[in-house]
């Protein structure tokens, strides 16, 4: 029997009752077994990168201390770069822009509560006049801040408990509203899409710090 | 014996051309369309080895090797994949991994390299042109099917062999296998042939993940034969579903093995976000920032408007299937915010090129023109993938 003959006792098979019917049952069975899957994807997914990234960090952070006070930059070549997990576009040299609404730092276990002086900037532009930018610390929510177009830099004081509260390196999770692809806002050249440029976290000891926002 | 008569003589004992008894069998294999396709085939992939050599030699000053000709971007990848596997690693730039990359070409390129003897790159060269004379073969076997002629038929493949950027199709990338399974569910569906169509959408998004779109063709094609009825009561057609119903399954199948392996399901686009800057967008923001993105993502744009626009002569010929195929298809890359690539992915459009072919039909300038004109860019992208400069690709 050639090929051809088989496709055609098959397709013939097909339209019997008894297998067209067993064929509906195959087609509701496949519609069910999707949406199960798909259910089953979205709610046990979790951003494999990012995941990969805050695993890097946070290694990288409890494996160094934390002096105080002491300046931490996110320029390129700079060390503490080891520091920044998930949602991070490259390094810089005027720091580095967060790429998603969501991006991490993980920091060494301090010795004593500690104060941060988060200092970066946001895309604000005239086709984006303002954007919101909260920090969280170990998940808690620790300081929030508008920006408006004309006034993009950010100066954030973040307070961090002492190593008998954490225990575990810091882990800073920054949250905006939205990011900016400033080729689409007419506000420059770059297609990435941009969300934080982080520049530098000045650590002090806990309400040493004066002068910021 | 004069001159005339000598000269007589010595035709009289020359065979009678392929109309000779004795070269009948020569002939029906030269003129079988198998044969031209073979050498469409050959012809096309020599001219792209000639255009890669000269670059690689005269312009780059570099050895002629096969990686040098056919393997660059993407190649790497794949091979990897097919050595190595899966990881989550990430190479040649941040948040970049191989899950960006579909199964199926890798696992074939792993397959052929069973054969004692073949590399990696040889093996995933010689699938990948396998699967180009296989999908060319199909691809004229579905013009005919269309009720065109032998000549539309033999020009579409020569047009899509000549195509811009038609080296991907002999290169280790998954271009080839896409438009095999494709052009293979498309047939096998048009024969009402639905098992084995939906085979091949199965594979289909296990090579690439708009191969799920292939879902749309068998829909649009029963709702046009069998009306609305198909999708009110489908327990009476079923069959006619069926490659729909199973289009997904390559893709479900790579999302599970994702989850398993990394935790995440739609690995593929995460790593293509992060290592690639992949995204969805509105497709109308994306095309006036790719009008206003600069020259590369002018050119990729083009590309496609230039492809989609021949693609509305389906209509004109009421291949109305096709043409939905075709524009989901465009709908999902102008999604995407990066406009790299447009212009293979359009070249795997090959219904696009049989009503091109037909439109074009006993024009002969007009098809010279085309497919000169289309060489003349597959010739400059050549030399610019040779030399892996990211025009080519």
């Amino acid at each position: 029997m050639d090929a051809e003959q088989q496709h055609r006792d098959l397709e013939a098979a097909l339209r019997t009752p008894a297998r067209r019917w067993a064929t509906f049952a195959l087609l509701c069975a496949l519609a069910v077994v999707y949406l199960a899957l798909f259910g089953l994807y979205v709610t046990r997914s979790s951003d494999f990168v990012a995941s990969d990234s805050n695993a890097a960090a946070a290694h990288a952070a409890a494996q160094s201390s934390l002096a105080v006070p002491s300046m931490l930059s996110f320029v390129s070549d700079s060390p503490h770069v080891a520091y920044l997990g998930g949602g991070w576009h490259l390094p810089e040299p005027t720091g580095t822009w967060s790429r998603a609404r969501r991006a991490w730092v993980f920091l060494p276990v301090p010795d004593q509560a500690v104060e941060l002086r988060i200092t970066g900037r946001v895309p604000v532009s005239a086709a984006m006049p303002q954007m919101h930018l909260s920090v969280s610390v170990q998940g808690a929510p620790a300081a929030s801040v508008t920006i408006e177009a004309g006034q993009p830099t950010v100066d954030l004081l973040v307070s961090v408990p002492g190593p008998a509260a954490t225990g575990t390196p810091i882990e800073l999770t920054f949250d905006l509203d939205r990011t900016v692809v400033p080729q689409r806002a007419g506000a420059g050249a770059d297609s990435r899409s941009l969300g934080f440029n982080l520049h530098a976290i000045e650590v002090h000891g806990a309400a040493t710090t004066a002068g910021a926002d | 014996m004069s001159v005339r008569e000598r000269a007589q003589t010595l035709v009289a004992g020359l065979p009678r051309g392929l109309d000779d008894e004795r070269l009948a069998p020569l002939a029906r294999v030269i003129r079988h369309p198998l044969t031209a396709i073979v050498a469409i085939f050959l012809v096309s992939r020599l001219a792209v080895l000639l255009v890669g050599a000269l670059a690689l030699d005269r312009i780059a000053g570099e050895p002629v090797t096969a990686r040098g000709l056919l393997c660059h971007f993407d190649c790497g990848w794949y091979l990897r994949i097919a050595d190595e596997g899966y990881s989550t690693t990430s190479l040649w730039q941040p948040g970049a991994t191989l899950y960006a990359f579909f199964p199926l070409f890798p696992l074939s390129v792993r397959l052929v390299g069973l054969i004692p003897g073949l590399s990696t790159l040889d093996a995933g060269l010689l699938a990948s042109n396998g699967f180009f004379l296989i999908a060319l073969v199909y691809i004229y076997a579905y013009a005919r099917l269309l009720g065109m002629s032998v000549a539309i038929g033999l020009m579409a493949i020569a047009m899509l062999s000549f195509a811009p950027q038609s080296f991907v199709f002999s290169a280790a990338y998954s271009e080839s296998l896409f438009l095999l399974l494709l052009a293979a569910a498309m047939y096998h569906m048009r024969r009402e042939q639905f098992v084995a169509s939906g085979i091949a959408a199965a594979l289909l998004s296990a090579a690439r993940p708009n191969g799920v779109l292939f879902a749309v063709f068998p829909i649009a094609w029963g709702l046009r034969r069998y009306g609305l009825e198909l999708l009110v009561r489908p327990w009476r057609r079923p069959e006619v579903l069926l490659p729909a119903a199973l289009a997904p399954l390559g893709l479900f199948a790579y999302w599970g093995f994702s989850l398993a392996t990394t935790g995440d399901a739609f690995a593929h686009m995460t790593t293509s976000a992060y290592g690639w800057g992949f995204g969805f967008a509105s497709p109308i923001d994306n095309i006036v920032g790719f009008i206003h993105g600069g020259t590369l993502p002018r050119f990729w744009l083009a590309a496609s408007v230039v492809g989609f626009a021949a693609s509305l002569l389906l209509l004109r010929y009421r291949l109305y299937e096709e043409f939905v195929l075709c524009a989901a298809m465009f709908a999902l890359w102008w999604s995407n915010q990066i406009p790299y690539s447009y212009l293979r992915y359009t070249i795997t459009l090959f219904p696009i090129w049989i009503v091109v072919s037909r439109a074009t039909d006993g024009r002969p300038v007009v098809q010279a023109t085309l497919i000169g004109a289309m060489s003349l860019l597959g010739g400059l992208l050549m030399v610019a993938w040779t030399l892996s400069n990211n025009i080519a690709i």
